[in-house]
């Protein structure tokens, strides 16, 4: 069996054994939790990588308190969550903002979603101007929702909320996008 | 830095500096303290609940015409406050405790502070049930120096002839709704129940504990409107049998469990 072949899960209880299996989770998740940090921070390719390493090393470091029924992929955006908040805080209490023009790309959320929840034909670059308005928890549920694809109790997990509030916050996540970008003067 | 730099950095720095996972049993061990928090927090917040029964079910609550102050101030001086907050703040730290432990978070604030409100509840409930109550309000009452001054100003308020309160034990019946009566401090009064306004529930014996509303007619005698023994309830041992409620002044020591029954036989 090759190591892609091996589930999340699997490859935790091996990297307990062999870090080298450690290695692939970290191969595995390194490109999505960049692209997470970015969306809901919009530091810079620097501080993001900073927060990564910083968040693999508490991953293996706590990597005995991972059990199931939580998904890993749950557990490991939580850690990545918590990191880039706590980063954001200390860089917002020193007066240091980091935040920096991001590809535009990283803000195609999957289409038919967004189209759906929205009913508009919204453009990368118009979802970039509107989440950057919005408060920081409404951003995070609506990059979880419709950017990582997580279900609702995903983003329980990831964000440590009943799924009966991540229903809510998605709820007035959407309002208040509608609110921002009609404010902004966007029409999708 | 791209990302596969990323992972090669990061596994480089838990090789070179030996960087190894935290043990299983230190999560586990973090896991029992919080629920053994909540476990505990409960059981306190049912101690609380079992107190506020007693103290409902021993307030004069048709008395309260008779009492001191403004009705907000009466209304106050009747609640059992200390054991109220008691109560609260356990439930919060028990709510703190759940909400810490590992899938705590799934569940709402208002879904756990109901289910830690009805934990305190019913264990609460089954405490006074089996005579706890007491046994806890006199734990506190002779350990906690700063709830001893709250206990104790509850019992003073029947030390107050002047402004109509008196309690004491009947020391010797005179002759029928005439008696004498030691008082907390063992000063005798002489009281004339002739003119109840209430009915007296019981009769009268020597050395029954009883509390009155009436008005002070000289330095040892006083007229009662309203007599009231000690203690409300009946209550049930801890086997379940019916007896009559210990009590203590200020300062007496409590019953020893012989001497207790030995009164109990006497009776």
């Amino acid at each position: 069996m090759k190591r892609q072949d091996f589930t999340d899960e699997q490859l935790v209880g091996k990297s307990l054994e062999d870090i080298d299996f450690f290695g692939s989770l970290v191969e595995r998740y390194e490109k999505r939790l960049l692209n997470y940090v970015f969306r809901i921070s919009g530091f810079s390719p620097e501080i993001a990588e900073e927060i990564l390493q910083e968040v693999f090393l508490k991953v293996w470091k706590n990597l005995n308190d991972f059990s199931a029924p939580m998904k890993f992929s749950s557990w490991i955006y939580r850690i990545t969550h918590n990191e880039t908040i706590s980063t954001f805080r200390k860089m917002k209490s020193r007066g240091e903002p980091e935040q920096v023009e991001l590809d535009e790309n990283l803000f195609l959320p999957d289409k038919s979603d967004f189209v759906e929840e929205f009913d508009q034909e919204i453009s990368s670059l118009a979802i970039k101007k509107v989440l950057a308005v919005l408060t920081e928890k409404y951003r995070e549920v609506l990059v979880l929702r419709f950017f990582e694809d997580k279900s609702y109790e995903e983003i329980s997990d990831i964000l440590q909320v009943p799924s009966g509030t991540v229903a809510t916050l998605i709820a007035r996540s959407k309002n208040s996008f509608r609110e921002a970008s009609s404010r902004l003067n966007l029409n999708f | 830095m791209n990302p596969t730099k990323i992972s090669a950095s990061v596994l480089k720095k838990i090789k070179t500096q030996n960087i190894v996972p935290k043990s299983k049993w230190q999560f586990l061990f973090k896991n029992v303290l919080l629920w053994i928090l909540f476990g505990f927090s409960v059981l306190l917040s049912a101690i609380g609940v079992s107190v506020i029964i007693f103290a409902f079910r021993e307030t004069d609550f048709d008395l309260f015409s008779y009492l001191d102050g403004s009705a907000l101030q009466r209304f106050l001086s009747l609640l059992p406050i200390f054991w109220l907050l008691f109560f609260a703040v356990f439930v919060g730290i028990a709510l703190i405790g759940l909400r810490k432990t590992k899938r705590g978070y799934r569940f709402s604030v208002s879904k756990l502070l109901l289910v830690n409100m009805v934990l305190g509840i019913l264990l609460g409930t089954v405490f006074y049930n089996l005579g706890g109550s007491e046994k806890f309000e006199s734990v506190f009452a002779n350990n906690v120096r700063f709830y001893r001054g709250i206990h104790n100003e509850r019992l003073r308020r029947w030390a107050r002839p002047s402004q109509g309160r008196l309690a004491g034990e009947i020391i010797e019946i005179k002759k029928e709704q005439i008696f004498l009566l030691n008082d907390f401090d063992q000063k005798e009064w002489r009281v004339d129940a002739r003119d109840l306004i209430r009915e007296l529930p019981f009769e009268l014996q020597v050395g029954m504990k009883i509390r009155m509303i009436g008005e002070e007619i000289s330095k040892n005698e006083f007229k009662a409107k309203v007599i009231r023994p000690w203690r409300m309830e009946p209550r049930r041992d801890l086997k379940g049998e019916r007896r009559r409620p210990e009590m203590r002044f200020p300062g007496e020591r409590p019953m020893e469990r012989n001497e207790f029954l030995k009164n109990s036989i006497e009776q």
